[in-house]
Protein backbone atom coordinates (compact mmCIF):
# COMPACT_ATOMS: atom_id res chain seq x y z
CA UNK A 1 0.00 0.00 0.00
CA UNK A 2 2.90 2.31 0.53
CA UNK A 3 4.48 1.49 -2.66
CA UNK A 4 1.39 2.11 -4.29
CA UNK A 5 0.70 5.43 -2.55
CA UNK A 6 4.31 6.42 -3.29
CA UNK A 7 3.63 5.61 -6.43
CA UNK A 8 0.49 7.64 -7.14
CA UNK A 9 2.02 10.55 -5.65
CA UNK A 10 5.36 10.15 -7.49
CA UNK A 11 2.93 10.13 -10.65
CA UNK A 12 1.13 12.96 -9.63
CA UNK A 13 4.21 15.10 -8.90
CA UNK A 14 4.97 14.17 -12.54
CA UNK A 15 2.39 15.64 -14.34
CA UNK A 16 2.48 18.83 -13.82
CA UNK A 17 0.05 21.22 -15.83
CA UNK A 18 1.81 23.45 -18.24
CA UNK A 19 2.51 27.17 -17.35
CA UNK A 20 -0.13 29.65 -18.65
CA UNK A 21 2.20 32.32 -19.64
CA UNK A 22 -0.12 34.14 -22.52
CA UNK A 23 -2.81 36.15 -20.37
CA UNK A 24 -4.18 39.88 -21.30
CA UNK A 25 -6.35 42.01 -18.94
CA UNK A 26 -8.53 44.09 -20.41
CA UNK A 27 -9.75 46.96 -18.36
CA UNK A 28 -13.28 48.53 -18.65
CA UNK A 29 -14.03 51.53 -21.33
CA UNK A 30 -13.99 54.79 -20.21
CA UNK A 31 -17.15 56.18 -19.11
CA UNK A 32 -18.12 59.69 -20.98
CA UNK A 33 -20.79 62.47 -21.97
CA UNK A 34 -20.97 64.75 -24.89
CA UNK A 35 -22.74 67.64 -25.56
CA UNK A 36 -22.61 69.88 -28.88
CA UNK A 37 -25.17 72.86 -28.97
CA UNK A 38 -24.52 74.30 -32.17
CA UNK A 39 -21.39 73.89 -34.26
CA UNK A 40 -19.20 71.03 -33.23
CA UNK A 41 -17.26 68.05 -33.69
CA UNK A 42 -17.59 64.61 -32.47
CA UNK A 43 -15.87 64.29 -29.20
CA UNK A 44 -14.06 68.07 -29.23
CA UNK A 45 -13.94 70.39 -26.95
CA UNK A 46 -14.79 73.51 -29.15
CA UNK A 47 -15.12 76.86 -27.66
CA UNK A 48 -17.61 77.89 -30.47
CA UNK A 49 -20.81 80.10 -28.99
CA UNK A 50 -23.49 80.34 -31.58
CA UNK A 51 -25.62 83.17 -31.96
CA UNK A 52 -29.73 82.82 -32.11
CA UNK A 53 -31.16 86.45 -33.42
CA UNK A 54 -33.64 88.58 -34.58
CA UNK A 55 -34.37 91.80 -36.09
CA UNK A 56 -37.99 92.63 -35.35
CA UNK A 57 -39.17 95.29 -37.62
CA UNK A 58 -39.82 98.58 -36.33
CA UNK A 59 -43.50 98.44 -37.67
CA UNK A 60 -44.63 95.16 -35.16
CA UNK A 61 -42.65 96.05 -32.22
CA UNK A 62 -44.68 94.76 -29.47
CA UNK A 63 -47.61 93.81 -31.59
CA UNK A 64 -47.45 90.23 -30.34
CA UNK A 65 -46.57 88.22 -33.54
CA UNK A 66 -44.31 86.04 -32.56
CA UNK A 67 -41.08 86.35 -34.92
CA UNK A 68 -38.73 83.17 -35.17
CA UNK A 69 -35.75 83.55 -34.85
CA UNK A 70 -32.65 82.60 -36.99
CA UNK A 71 -29.09 81.49 -35.87
CA UNK A 72 -25.51 81.51 -36.96
CA UNK A 73 -25.18 77.65 -37.01
CA UNK A 74 -23.98 75.79 -39.81
CA UNK A 75 -24.60 72.15 -38.39
CA UNK A 76 -26.59 70.57 -40.20
CA UNK A 77 -25.27 67.38 -40.27
CA UNK A 78 -24.93 64.85 -37.18
CA UNK A 79 -22.08 64.88 -35.46
CA UNK A 80 -21.94 60.90 -35.23
CA UNK A 81 -23.25 59.84 -38.77
CA UNK A 82 -23.18 62.50 -40.99
CA UNK A 83 -27.02 62.40 -41.65
CA UNK A 84 -28.44 65.92 -42.10
CA UNK A 85 -30.72 65.98 -39.04
CA UNK A 86 -31.10 69.94 -38.86
CA UNK A 87 -31.42 72.78 -41.64
CA UNK A 88 -29.80 75.63 -40.06
CA UNK A 89 -29.50 78.62 -39.88
CA UNK A 90 -33.35 78.23 -39.06
CA UNK A 91 -32.48 75.30 -36.68
CA UNK A 92 -29.86 74.98 -34.13
CA UNK A 93 -28.50 71.47 -33.58
CA UNK A 94 -28.27 69.80 -29.90
CA UNK A 95 -27.53 66.33 -29.25
CA UNK A 96 -25.06 64.24 -26.65
CA UNK A 97 -24.72 60.85 -25.38
CA UNK A 98 -24.04 58.91 -22.25
CA UNK A 99 -21.41 56.09 -22.03
CA UNK A 100 -20.37 53.74 -19.81
CA UNK A 101 -18.56 50.51 -19.37
CA UNK A 102 -22.16 49.43 -17.99
CA UNK A 103 -25.62 49.23 -18.02
CA UNK A 104 -27.39 50.67 -14.99
CA UNK A 105 -30.44 53.07 -14.24
CA UNK A 106 -27.98 55.91 -14.04
CA UNK A 107 -29.18 58.50 -16.42
CA UNK A 108 -27.45 61.78 -17.51
CA UNK A 109 -29.21 65.31 -17.25
CA UNK A 110 -29.56 67.92 -19.82
CA UNK A 111 -29.99 71.37 -18.57
CA UNK A 112 -29.93 74.64 -19.59
CA UNK A 113 -28.98 78.11 -17.63
CA UNK A 114 -30.77 81.27 -18.25
CA UNK A 115 -30.28 84.87 -17.02
CA UNK A 116 -33.44 86.40 -16.19
CA UNK A 117 -33.79 89.20 -18.75
CA UNK A 118 -32.21 89.99 -21.77
CA UNK A 119 -30.32 93.48 -21.78
CA UNK A 120 -29.43 96.01 -23.83
CA UNK A 121 -27.49 98.64 -21.32
CA UNK A 122 -30.32 99.29 -18.41
CA UNK A 123 -33.08 98.25 -21.20
CA UNK A 124 -34.42 94.93 -20.76
CA UNK A 125 -36.85 91.82 -22.47
CA UNK A 126 -37.50 89.17 -19.82
CA UNK A 127 -36.05 85.99 -20.95
CA UNK A 128 -39.48 84.30 -21.11
CA UNK A 129 -39.96 85.54 -23.96
CA UNK A 130 -38.02 83.34 -26.02
CA UNK A 131 -39.10 79.87 -26.71
CA UNK A 132 -38.31 77.07 -28.61
CA UNK A 133 -40.05 73.65 -30.71
CA UNK A 134 -37.83 70.66 -31.36
CA UNK A 135 -37.79 68.77 -34.33
CA UNK A 136 -35.59 66.88 -36.77
CA UNK A 137 -35.48 65.74 -40.23
CA UNK A 138 -36.27 61.39 -40.25
CA UNK A 139 -37.45 62.21 -36.28
CA UNK A 140 -40.00 65.05 -35.68
CA UNK A 141 -40.82 64.06 -32.08
CA UNK A 142 -38.97 65.99 -29.70
CA UNK A 143 -36.12 63.77 -27.84
CA UNK A 144 -35.20 67.10 -26.36
CA UNK A 145 -38.36 68.77 -25.73
CA UNK A 146 -39.52 72.45 -26.97
CA UNK A 147 -39.71 74.75 -23.86
CA UNK A 148 -39.54 78.64 -22.91
CA UNK A 149 -36.38 80.16 -21.27
CA UNK A 150 -37.95 80.56 -17.24
CA UNK A 151 -34.55 82.46 -16.22
CA UNK A 152 -32.50 80.38 -14.26
CA UNK A 153 -31.59 76.47 -14.42
CA UNK A 154 -33.98 74.34 -16.64
CA UNK A 155 -34.38 70.96 -16.55
CA UNK A 156 -34.52 69.93 -20.49
CA UNK A 157 -34.17 65.91 -20.46
CA UNK A 158 -32.67 62.73 -19.12
CA UNK A 159 -30.08 60.35 -21.45
CA UNK A 160 -30.88 57.12 -20.03
CA UNK A 161 -27.40 55.02 -20.07
CA UNK A 162 -25.36 54.22 -23.49
CA UNK A 163 -27.91 55.87 -25.08
CA UNK A 164 -27.95 58.83 -27.88
CA UNK A 165 -30.42 62.06 -28.57
CA UNK A 166 -30.39 64.65 -30.55
CA UNK A 167 -32.80 67.26 -31.89
CA UNK A 168 -33.20 70.63 -33.74
CA UNK A 169 -34.47 74.02 -31.90
CA UNK A 170 -35.97 76.65 -33.36
CA UNK A 171 -36.62 79.74 -31.29
CA UNK A 172 -39.06 82.08 -31.55
CA UNK A 173 -39.35 85.78 -29.63
CA UNK A 174 -42.62 86.67 -28.14
CA UNK A 175 -42.60 89.85 -29.53
CA UNK A 176 -45.79 90.70 -26.86
CA UNK A 177 -44.78 94.09 -25.79
CA UNK A 178 -43.22 97.73 -26.64
CA UNK A 179 -39.34 97.74 -25.47
CA UNK A 180 -36.99 100.24 -26.27
CA UNK A 181 -34.91 100.14 -29.59
CA UNK A 182 -31.97 98.68 -28.74
CA UNK A 183 -29.75 95.41 -29.35
CA UNK A 184 -30.58 93.23 -26.63
CA UNK A 185 -28.32 90.23 -25.63
CA UNK A 186 -28.35 87.20 -23.15
CA UNK A 187 -26.24 83.50 -22.95
CA UNK A 188 -27.91 80.49 -22.19
CA UNK A 189 -25.77 78.02 -21.26
CA UNK A 190 -26.65 74.42 -21.53
CA UNK A 191 -25.14 71.64 -19.43
CA UNK A 192 -24.71 68.23 -18.95
CA UNK A 193 -23.91 66.28 -16.24
CA UNK A 194 -24.31 62.17 -15.13
CA UNK A 195 -23.68 60.67 -11.37
CA UNK B 1 -4.40 -21.65 17.90
CA UNK B 2 -1.25 -21.37 16.30
CA UNK B 3 -3.35 -22.18 12.05
CA UNK B 4 -5.35 -19.24 13.05
CA UNK B 5 -2.85 -16.46 13.11
CA UNK B 6 -1.42 -17.06 9.21
CA UNK B 7 -4.78 -16.96 8.12
CA UNK B 8 -5.77 -13.63 9.80
CA UNK B 9 -2.59 -12.21 8.32
CA UNK B 10 -3.49 -13.62 4.76
CA UNK B 11 -6.87 -12.15 5.47
CA UNK B 12 -4.97 -8.72 6.27
CA UNK B 13 -2.99 -8.75 3.59
CA UNK B 14 -5.21 -10.07 0.77
CA UNK B 15 -7.58 -7.13 2.09
CA UNK B 16 -4.40 -4.54 1.92
CA UNK B 17 -4.12 -5.72 -1.36
CA UNK B 18 -7.70 -4.88 -2.36
CA UNK B 19 -7.19 -1.24 -1.01
CA UNK B 20 -3.82 -0.59 -2.88
CA UNK B 21 -5.23 -2.29 -6.19
CA UNK B 22 -8.35 0.22 -5.84
CA UNK B 23 -6.27 3.45 -5.19
CA UNK B 24 -4.05 2.65 -7.88
CA UNK B 25 -6.84 2.18 -9.74
CA UNK B 26 -8.00 5.58 -8.65
CA UNK B 27 -4.63 7.29 -9.02
CA UNK B 28 -4.30 5.68 -12.63
CA UNK B 29 -7.34 7.14 -13.56
CA UNK B 30 -7.33 10.30 -12.69
CA UNK B 31 -3.89 10.96 -13.98
CA UNK B 32 -5.22 9.93 -17.62
CA UNK B 33 -8.42 11.99 -16.92
CA UNK B 34 -5.78 14.98 -16.17
CA UNK B 35 -3.15 14.42 -18.55
CA UNK B 36 -5.47 12.91 -21.82
CA UNK B 37 -8.73 13.71 -21.24
CA UNK B 38 -10.57 13.91 -24.52
CA UNK B 39 -7.14 13.33 -26.83
CA UNK B 40 -6.14 16.56 -25.50
CA UNK B 41 -3.08 17.69 -24.21
CA UNK B 42 -2.20 20.84 -22.48
CA UNK B 43 0.68 22.69 -24.39
CA UNK B 44 3.24 24.43 -22.71
CA UNK B 45 3.39 27.91 -23.46
CA UNK B 46 4.91 29.28 -20.42
CA UNK B 47 7.65 30.97 -23.13
CA UNK B 48 4.81 33.45 -24.64
CA UNK B 49 4.95 37.04 -23.56
CA UNK B 50 2.04 39.47 -24.70
CA UNK B 51 4.18 42.70 -25.44
CA UNK B 52 1.39 44.44 -23.31
CA UNK B 53 -0.29 42.70 -20.79
CA UNK B 54 -2.82 45.13 -19.83
CA UNK B 55 -4.89 46.86 -22.50
CA UNK B 56 -7.94 49.21 -21.56
CA UNK B 57 -11.55 48.90 -23.91
CA UNK B 58 -12.10 51.45 -26.36
CA UNK B 59 -15.24 52.13 -27.39
CA UNK B 60 -15.80 51.54 -31.57
CA UNK B 61 -17.88 54.38 -31.35
CA UNK B 62 -17.85 56.58 -29.21
CA UNK B 63 -21.33 57.68 -29.21
CA UNK B 64 -23.69 54.79 -28.52
CA UNK B 65 -25.31 54.82 -31.83
CA UNK B 66 -25.71 52.29 -34.58
CA UNK B 67 -24.85 48.88 -35.56
CA UNK B 68 -21.36 49.05 -33.52
CA UNK B 69 -23.15 51.29 -30.63
CA UNK B 70 -21.47 48.88 -27.58
CA UNK B 71 -18.74 47.11 -29.16
CA UNK B 72 -15.68 47.83 -27.45
CA UNK B 73 -11.83 46.88 -27.97
CA UNK B 74 -8.58 46.00 -27.15
CA UNK B 75 -5.58 44.96 -28.83
CA UNK B 76 -1.98 43.16 -28.37
CA UNK B 77 0.99 41.83 -29.98
CA UNK B 78 2.27 37.92 -28.50
CA UNK B 79 5.19 36.41 -28.92
CA UNK B 80 3.90 33.04 -29.20
CA UNK B 81 6.18 29.88 -28.45
CA UNK B 82 4.83 26.21 -27.72
CA UNK B 83 6.72 24.02 -26.87
CA UNK B 84 5.61 21.08 -28.64
CA UNK B 85 8.94 18.87 -28.30
CA UNK B 86 6.73 15.75 -26.39
CA UNK B 87 4.91 15.30 -29.87
CA UNK B 88 7.70 15.75 -32.58
CA UNK B 89 7.02 13.49 -35.20
CA UNK B 90 2.94 13.32 -34.06
CA UNK B 91 0.23 14.94 -36.68
CA UNK B 92 -2.28 16.88 -34.61
CA UNK B 93 -4.30 19.79 -34.19
CA UNK B 94 -3.50 23.28 -31.41
CA UNK B 95 -5.96 25.55 -30.54
CA UNK B 96 -5.70 28.72 -28.86
CA UNK B 97 -8.74 28.41 -25.79
CA UNK B 98 -10.08 30.79 -23.52
CA UNK B 99 -12.17 30.34 -20.23
CA UNK B 100 -15.75 31.71 -20.04
CA UNK B 101 -14.88 35.06 -19.02
CA UNK B 102 -15.06 35.16 -14.89
CA UNK B 103 -16.81 38.20 -14.10
CA UNK B 104 -19.12 39.11 -16.86
CA UNK B 105 -22.01 37.74 -18.40
CA UNK B 106 -22.07 37.25 -22.59
CA UNK B 107 -19.02 36.34 -24.60
CA UNK B 108 -15.56 37.95 -25.71
CA UNK B 109 -14.58 37.12 -29.23
CA UNK B 110 -10.49 37.05 -29.72
CA UNK B 111 -9.44 37.67 -33.09
CA UNK B 112 -5.84 37.14 -34.70
CA UNK B 113 -3.37 37.65 -37.45
CA UNK B 114 -0.01 35.52 -37.55
CA UNK B 115 3.12 35.77 -39.46
CA UNK B 116 2.23 32.33 -41.04
CA UNK B 117 3.98 30.20 -38.63
CA UNK B 118 0.45 29.80 -37.09
CA UNK B 119 -2.99 30.15 -38.31
CA UNK B 120 -4.75 33.36 -38.44
CA UNK B 121 -8.08 32.69 -36.46
CA UNK B 122 -11.25 33.71 -34.31
CA UNK B 123 -12.67 32.09 -30.65
CA UNK B 124 -15.31 33.00 -28.47
CA UNK B 125 -14.86 33.26 -24.90
CA UNK B 126 -15.47 29.57 -23.63
CA UNK B 127 -14.04 28.17 -26.79
CA UNK B 128 -11.28 27.50 -28.82
CA UNK B 129 -9.85 28.54 -32.31
CA UNK B 130 -7.44 26.33 -34.57
CA UNK B 131 -3.83 27.45 -34.66
CA UNK B 132 -2.02 24.88 -36.41
CA UNK B 133 -2.67 21.46 -38.12
CA UNK B 134 -0.19 19.38 -39.68
CA UNK B 135 2.25 17.19 -38.19
CA UNK B 136 4.83 18.13 -35.32
CA UNK B 137 8.49 18.54 -37.06
CA UNK B 138 10.02 21.31 -34.13
CA UNK B 139 10.15 21.21 -30.59
CA UNK B 140 9.06 24.72 -30.40
CA UNK B 141 6.30 26.40 -32.54
CA UNK B 142 6.96 30.60 -32.61
CA UNK B 143 4.91 32.89 -34.46
CA UNK B 144 3.94 36.35 -33.42
CA UNK B 145 0.28 37.07 -32.86
CA UNK B 146 -1.52 40.43 -33.44
CA UNK B 147 -4.73 40.00 -31.16
CA UNK B 148 -7.71 42.06 -31.49
CA UNK B 149 -10.18 41.75 -28.71
CA UNK B 150 -14.31 42.50 -29.00
CA UNK B 151 -16.91 42.52 -26.63
CA UNK B 152 -20.17 44.35 -25.38
CA UNK B 153 -18.46 47.16 -23.52
CA UNK B 154 -20.93 47.47 -21.25
CA UNK B 155 -20.56 43.70 -20.00
CA UNK B 156 -17.13 44.49 -19.07
CA UNK B 157 -17.67 46.99 -15.89
CA UNK B 158 -14.17 45.90 -13.71
CA UNK B 159 -11.07 44.35 -15.42
CA UNK B 160 -10.80 40.86 -16.49
CA UNK B 161 -8.08 38.55 -16.88
CA UNK B 162 -7.99 36.72 -20.15
CA UNK B 163 -6.11 33.66 -19.56
CA UNK B 164 -5.60 32.06 -23.23
CA UNK B 165 -4.08 28.49 -23.18
CA UNK B 166 -2.91 25.99 -26.11
CA UNK B 167 -3.91 22.26 -25.98
CA UNK B 168 -2.95 19.85 -28.85
CA UNK B 169 -5.16 16.93 -30.03
CA UNK B 170 -3.52 14.14 -31.86
CA UNK B 171 -4.78 12.12 -34.80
Amino acid sequence: MALWTFACVFASVLYVEPARAWTLTIAAGSRAIFLQVGNGANNANLGTINLVSVTVPAAVVGSGAAQVMTTNSTQANSFFDGFNVCNPPAQLYIGGYFREPATTAAVATVQLNAPANLLSGTDTIPFNRISWTSTANGNAFGDIPAGTFAGGTQFLVNIASNRWLENCHIFSYANSAVVPAGTFTGRVVYTMTAP
Amino acid sequence: MLTKQPQKQRRQRSHGLSVTALLGWLCASLLITNAFAGNAFRVDDSASQPIAAHSQLRWKSAAPRGAEAYEAEASTRVNIKLNTQPWIGQTGRIYMALPPLANARGQLRAAWTTQGRLQSGSLVSGGRGLVYQGKITAAMLEDIMNVKIAVDGRLISISENLQFYFEIELY
